[in-house]
């Protein structure tokens, strides 16, 4: 066989290595090490590829940034200090060097209830994107691989929810299931895991259409070898840039929800921060400190996701590197 | 006119679509409501029109249906501007007989209709009939009618009612809650019951109905010729707003003229702006915390899951010593809002009971764990909260708060610190409306938030406290709080409603609430001020009820509106001064935002496409 002409995308390389490995690598004693090496080199490839694009370091940045700064909050600041009760300022105090982005209504600091509210933003987003992307990768998965009637079903039923308004259905999925952290997830979930399911489909179609799917068939493998051993792997990279993307959106509908009055009131996230102030009357006050800061922490949020997203994508897909 | 907080799973929904339309009602309204002609209009900002089924005036139970009836008609009997008494209204005034059961009501001569007719006690005769007869009316009126043996007009003007029971509602006839109708134009309705308000029908008040649109607004035009003097402008227009933030931007912008219930901020806000002139004064509305006393039938037959030890007196007063009123008012209202005592606000004046000396329960946690202690509370678990001897539960409580009103998840963060200095643990527990009232009907709560409006005759509110009030089956009520039952003060409420001297009544309706404060079946948090601001570069005048520091909106009657004058000239201004760098700034840096945000999600949805088409 031979080399490639342009530098193999990491999620086509699974058969080379195994055509070579069998007689230039006898060092290699197992299987399991050979697919370990042949990871280790994907990952590094993929590296290698994402370093070269400086908007993706900076959402990477961006996002560390903000995990050690969720992570670590409990080790520089206090907790308590978010109850009314424990309230260290005045009502509506503007920024100054105690309070860096003011009060709200009741005195507790803007910029403590921004680093709190991350916790439950991100956790939020990032659940609920991986509970979408799983439920699409399963569902494009299923109708690529058996076809026919399954496939057609599964299909009008990705369409329906691809049509549906998904704000308007999580909307009424959280006033029907009552809101709760819980329910949100479940609702962003439950409406956005449609466009997952339709790229995964194309692209397990495209992968199940190769030679090596259809020696592994001759050779007897079942549903379930072909789709854990072989289709999987080589989705993952497509599924990975697809969840990092999502959890942008789902911090976004996270924050409309909560906006709208449908997050739980009894935790702080960013849409409920938003929401308070428009109902504290923040904007007849003119108390733009206490609806800028969680704006901002959502854009830079999303931003950053959505960098990282990109640069992955561009990364698995050589076309769009060329177009760089 | 009590209206218990109730929104139904679509009227959240609605809610929430409506939030959602908050830009688009900013949006300047359309030409409709736009003064022009060299009409004079007051325009009045208020949310909630979309819960007024229908302008029928016989069967009301909204306070925005309330202030319309007030406009269009004039009540038998008022209460006063200056103190809520009651006042001639079209009754010029009564007398009852020796043994109080023969009413005599003299009506005012000059009294006409809109459409010229004379006011005569026939029509009377003809509406309290009616109440008495019909049973969609009857539901709402029965607790006045049903005592009447005989109603009968002597002359044109000489009403004479025979009851069975000797009744202290009949020095006001339920004031502004009954309004008398014409006979000459009901007495052909087939159905009065289902009368919804049509156009230009007859009025005995100032205005009269001229649009009436679903959820929107609702236009009056006024009476030229109304018998006690025609207001100063022509129309009256009710206008909803989603928001009160959307309320208050247009009444910067010129596009209404007066609003209310605003928030401590947005008053704030208004204060210091040029043309607009803000009112304050002691309201009505009240804020309470409400103990499940012991769910039963009248049988005795308990029901629920309402922990036992909230069924001893001792154990509601103790929270009720956790409570610092003063510190809610501050923090939660902005001290817009007197601390709470009982059912009935200060502003109804000698009705409205003060406790002073040892009565006052102050906030003072040493004294709410010695009352515990005494009280046998004194072991602790493993978790150190304070056991009941009785059933050997923990004093562990939920505390059910609604989760679309901001100031209670403020409160509630209070309630559960305070609380647990007396080693007793509040879980709050955040629920829509819908769901935590059929958990409080059914008696399935230990603690729960709740809010009221009270009117002027406290019997209303009272009665929720009888024993009378307990369900017959083990069945969900909303006729009772707090499930509460006691002798004395059923013995008391019975004697209120037969005293009709006025003053030996308002001693018993006090006597009554020093019980409810020391029994603590409820805990009143604070009586809200009414916020309100208007455009005083187009209106003036706008007279308060009570007279001294009261409310324009909502009042037990139209002297807000009758008083309110045109500023000369002000039918042809352009709408106000328009935009002001002042408040344009926070738009600004908001827009900006907001389109950065959109921008980028759009970008990305750009991007996406792009790279798929690329494929």
């Amino acid at each position: 066989m031979s080399a490639p002409s342009t530098p193999a995308p990491p999620g086509e390389t699974e058969e080379q290595p195994r055509a070579t490995a069998s007689g230039s690598a006898p060092q290699l004693t197992s299987a399991r090490a050979i697919t370990w090496a042949r990871r280790r080199k994907a990952l590094a490839d993929f590296w290698r590829q994402y370093r070269k694009q400086p908007a993706g370091l900076v959402g990477l940045g961006v996002l560390a940034f903000i995990a050690l700064a969720t992570l670590l909050a409990p080790l520089y600041t206090d907790e308590s200090q978010l109850r009314a009760v424990n309230a260290p300022g005045e009502r509506l105090e503007s920024p100054s060097g105690e309070f860096w982005f003011g009060t709200d209504e009741v005195g507790r600091s803007i910029l403590l209830q921004v680093v709190w509210g991350a916790r439950v933003s991100l956790q939020i987003g990032i659940v609920a994107a991986v509970l979408a992307v799983g439920l699409g990768t399963l569902v494009g998965m299923m109708a690529a691989h058996y076809g026919g009637w399954a496939s057609w079903l599964l299909m009008r039923l990705t369409d329906w929810f691809i049509v549906l308004p998904s704000l308007v259905l999580a909307i009424a999925l959280v006033v029907a299931l009552g809101a709760s952290r819980f329910t949100i997830i479940v609702a962003i979930a439950l409406t956005s895991w449609a466009g997952t399911a339709r790229l995964v489909r194309a692209q397990t179609m495209s992968i199940e259409g190769r030679p090596y799917l259809e020696r592994a068939r001759a050779l007897g493998a079942g549903h379930w070898h072909q789709m854990s051993r072989h289709v999987l792997p080589n989705l993952m990279p497509l599924i990975l840039a697809s969840a990092t993307l999502q959890v942008s959106s789902a911090i976004l509908t996270e924050a409309s929800l909560s906006f709208l009055g449908l997050g739980d009131p009894s935790t702080v996230s960013w849409g409920t921060i938003l929401e308070r102030a428009f109902h504290a009357g923040a904007i007849s006050y003119g108390a733009w400190w206490y609806m800028l800061p969680p704006g901002f922490a959502i854009l830079a949020v999303v931003l950053a996701f959505t960098l990282c997203g990109r640069a992955m994508e561009t990364v698995l897909n050589p076309r769009l590197r060329g177009a760089r | 006119m009590a209206e218990k907080a109730q929104r139904s799973f679509l009227k959240r929904a609605a809610a929430v679509s409506v939030a959602g339309g908050v830009v688009l009602s900013l949006a300047p309204m359309s030409g409709a409501v736009a003064q022009g002609g060299g009409k004079d209009t007051l325009i009045v900002g208020t949310s909630g029109l979309s819960n007024i089924p229908h302008l029928n005036p016989l069967d009301s139970g909204w306070l925005l249906q309330g202030e319309i009836n007030n406009l269009m008609y004039t009540p038998m009997i008022r209460w006063s501007q200056e103190d809520f008494s009651p006042a001639p209204g079209i009754a010029q005034e009564w007398e009852s007989s020796e043994d109080g059961l023969t009413w005599t009501y003299r009506l005012n001569p000059d009294a006409t209709w809109s459409d010229g007719e004379p006011i005569t006690a026939e029509d009377a005769k003809f509406t309290y009939d009616l109440l008495r007869e019909d049973p969609v009316l009857n539901s709402r009126h029965g607790d006045l009618v049903d005592n009447f043996t005989d109603v009968r007009a002597e002359d044109d003007h000489t009403l004479v009612i025979e009851i069975e029971e000797p009744s202290a509602m009949m020095n006001h006839l339920k004031g502004v809650s009954i309004m008398i109708m014409p006979e000459h134009v009901w007495g052909g309705l087939d159905d009065p019951g289902a009368y919804a308000g049509e156009p230009d029908q007859p009025t005995s008040g100032p205005f009269r109905l001229s649009e009436h649109r679903e959820g929107e607004r609702i236009t009056l035009a006024a009476n030229e010729d109304y018998w006690e003097g025609p207001v100063d402008y022509d129309e009256f227009v009710l206008q909803d707003y989603q928001t009160p933030e959307a309320m208050v931007q247009a009444l910067q912008a010129g596009e209404v003229d007066l609003v209310g219930g605003l928030n401590p901020q947005q008053y704030e806000a208004l204060e210091s702006r040029e043309g607009i002139t803000t009112s304050t004064g002691p309201g009505r509305r009240m804020q309470s915390l409400t103990f499940n006393a012991g769910a039963r039938t009248q049988g005795g037959e308990e029901f629920g899951d309402g922990h036992p030890a909230l069924q001893d007196p001792d154990v509601r007063r103790a929270i009720a010593h956790a409570v610092d009123k003063e510190r809610i008012v501050e923090v939660a209202t902005g001290g817009f809002a007197l601390p709470g005592v009982s059912y009935v606000p200060p502003i109804f004046g000698d009705l409205s009971w003060e406790p002073t000396g040892d009565d006052l329960i102050d906030a003072d946690i040493e004294a709410g764990n010695r009352l515990l202690d005494e009280a046998g509370y004194d072991e602790r678990d493993s978790a150190g909260l304070r056991v009941d001897p009785e059933s050997g539960r923990p004093l562990e409580f939920r505390l059910f708060y609604h989760s679309d009103r901001p100031s209670y998840a403020i409160i509630q963060d209070f309630l559960v610190d305070w609380v647990a200095e007396l080693d007793i643990r509040l879980d709050a527990i955040a629920m829509d409306t819908t769901p935590l009232n059929e958990e409080q009907e059914a008696g399935n709560f230990d603690i729960a938030f709740g809010t009221w409006n009270s009117g002027p005759e406290p019997s209303e509110t009272l009665a929720y406290h009888t024993c009378a009030r307990l369900p017959e089956d083990a069945e969900p009520t909303d006729l009772t709080f707090a499930f509460y039952c006691d002798e004395e003060y059923d013995a008391l409420f019975e004697r209120q409603t037969a005293e009709t001297d006025l003053d030996t009544r308002a001693g018993i309706l006090r006597d009554m609430q020093q019980l409810l404060y020391q029994d603590a079946p409820a805990i009143v948090l604070y009586y809200e001020n009414q916020l309100e601001a208007y455009n005083s570069e187009r209106w003036s005048g706008f007279e308060t009820q009570p007279a001294a520091e009261g409310m324009i909106r909502e009042q037990q009657g139209a002297f807000g509106y009758r008083s309110a004058t045109p500023a000369d000239g002000a039918g042809g201004q352009a709408a106000g001064s328009g935009s002001d760098s002042g408040s344009a700034l926070p738009w600004v840096i908001g827009g900006l935002v907001l389109v950065a945000v959109a921008g980028g999600g759009f970008a990305w949805m750009q991007r996406r496409k792009t790279a798929d088409d690329r494929e």
